[in-house]
């Protein structure tokens, strides 16, 4: 593999190959998908909600577990995407020798929202 | 017809340009696009263009026109023109050398590399390694392909990545090694293969499926090729 700037793309996880990338952006779809209809089916059956009714779902042991899980699903498979377009779009024809750092500083901005929304959502979720 | 070509000698043009031709089409004939570069080239002799075979074989005539990639002597006119208009441009993705010669030393670089021989420890049979026709019948569609790099140059995943992701051409090539009940050497080839550029980087975009002249799979090779990888990974 070509070295440039200093910055190699590697998998977006640091793992092992590929196939390690592409099976969590799978399991974490599934994941979402299995949340998404969670919730149409809350909505579904609740008509009219209020307050009570809101905090009265999200407020099970389930549904807060689950939640977590499905936001660290958002934040890893938001993060390997987001590697990826980096690794298509941030390169040296498009932006010259200041590629790498480019790359670097989208790729902290990346990672550090992916963090930060699982730190908030677990302090929603299990905070007072 | 109209006809517009794009030029570029580096020696003398500051930087690429689209020459007009306006070309009578001799009996009103459907000429394939090799007729048509040939005829250009009498009006005006430094045209320049690859071509060997004039049929489909070596692949040599692998241009761009009217957006898409194919080999300039096995396309009629009557399959690309669009209000009498034809516009030829090199293949994409690699550097120009000059007019609608490409550099396919990227290309072929990534062909070297999933080392496209029958590898086999085993110690030489007095004759020849024998195969059963259903193995035989195995590298159907896998072995036709003629490297003209009509797939790989429409692929976006190879424009951006060239020097990592292998492209759907050296990939038909790789699997139709793998696929080979002669070739012993499938855990090295996967081996070479499980980074998340070299193949992983396919996202199914499916050019190089509507591009090749050939009408040959990539895509499907490709597939089979991430499968053994994620079997073998989990």
């Amino acid at each position: 593999m070509k070295k440039k700037n200093g910055f190699i793309l590697k998998n977006a996880f640091y793992l092992s190959g590929g196939a390690s990338d592409w099976l969590i952006q799978r399991i974490t779809s599934l994941v979402l998908g299995s949340y998404v209809l969670t919730l149409l089916s809350f909505f579904l059956i609740n008509q009219e909600i209020s307050y009570q009714v809101w905090t009265n779902f999200f407020g099970t042991g389930f549904m807060r577990i689950f939640t977590v899980l499905a936001v660290v699903a958002a934040s890893a498979h938001g993060w390997i995407g987001m590697w990826a377009i980096g690794g298509d779009y941030l390169q040296e024809h498009h932006f010259g020798p200041i590629a790498g750092p480019v790359r670097k500083s989208y790729l902290g901005l990346c990672a550090l929202l992916a963090i930060l929304y699982v730190v908030f959502v677990v302090l929603i979720v299990w905070g007072n | 017809m109209q006809v517009s070509i794009y030029r570029y000698n580096p020696d003398a043009d500051a930087s690429p340009y689209m020459q007009d031709f306006d070309l009578e089409i001799p009996g009103g004939k459907d000429l394939m696009v090799l007729d048509v570069l040939e005829l250009l080239k009498e009006q005006d002799p430094s045209v320049t263009y690859r071509r060997s075979c004039r049929e489909g074989v070596c692949g040599s005539d692998g241009v761009n026109m009217n957006g898409k990639n194919g080999l300039a002597c096995i396309t009629p006119l009557s399959e690309v023109v669009r209000g009498r208009k034809l516009i030829i441009k090199p293949l994409p993705g690699l550097p120009v050398i000059r007019d609608l010669i490409v550099d396919m030393e990227q290309f072929y670089n990534n062909y070297e590399r999933i080392n496209p021989y029958l590898i086999n420890g085993d110690d030489p049979p007095e004759m020849e390694r024998l195969q059963s026709p259903e193995d035989r019948e195995k590298l159907d569609g896998l072995y036709e392909c003629i490297l003209c790099a009509c797939c790989s140059t429409a692929c976006p995943s190879f424009w951006w990545n060239p020097d990592k992701f292998i492209g759907p051409s050296g990939l038909l090539q790789a699997y139709r090694f793998i696929a080979d009940s002669r070739d012993t050497a499938t855990e090295e080839r996967l081996a070479e293969l499980e980074d998340p550029f070299s193949v992983f980087r396919c996202k199914g975009i499916m050019n190089c499926v509507s591009v090749c002249p050939k009408g040959l799979n990539p895509t499907r090779a490709i597939g089979h090729i991430r499968n053994m990888l994620l079997k073998r990974a989990v």
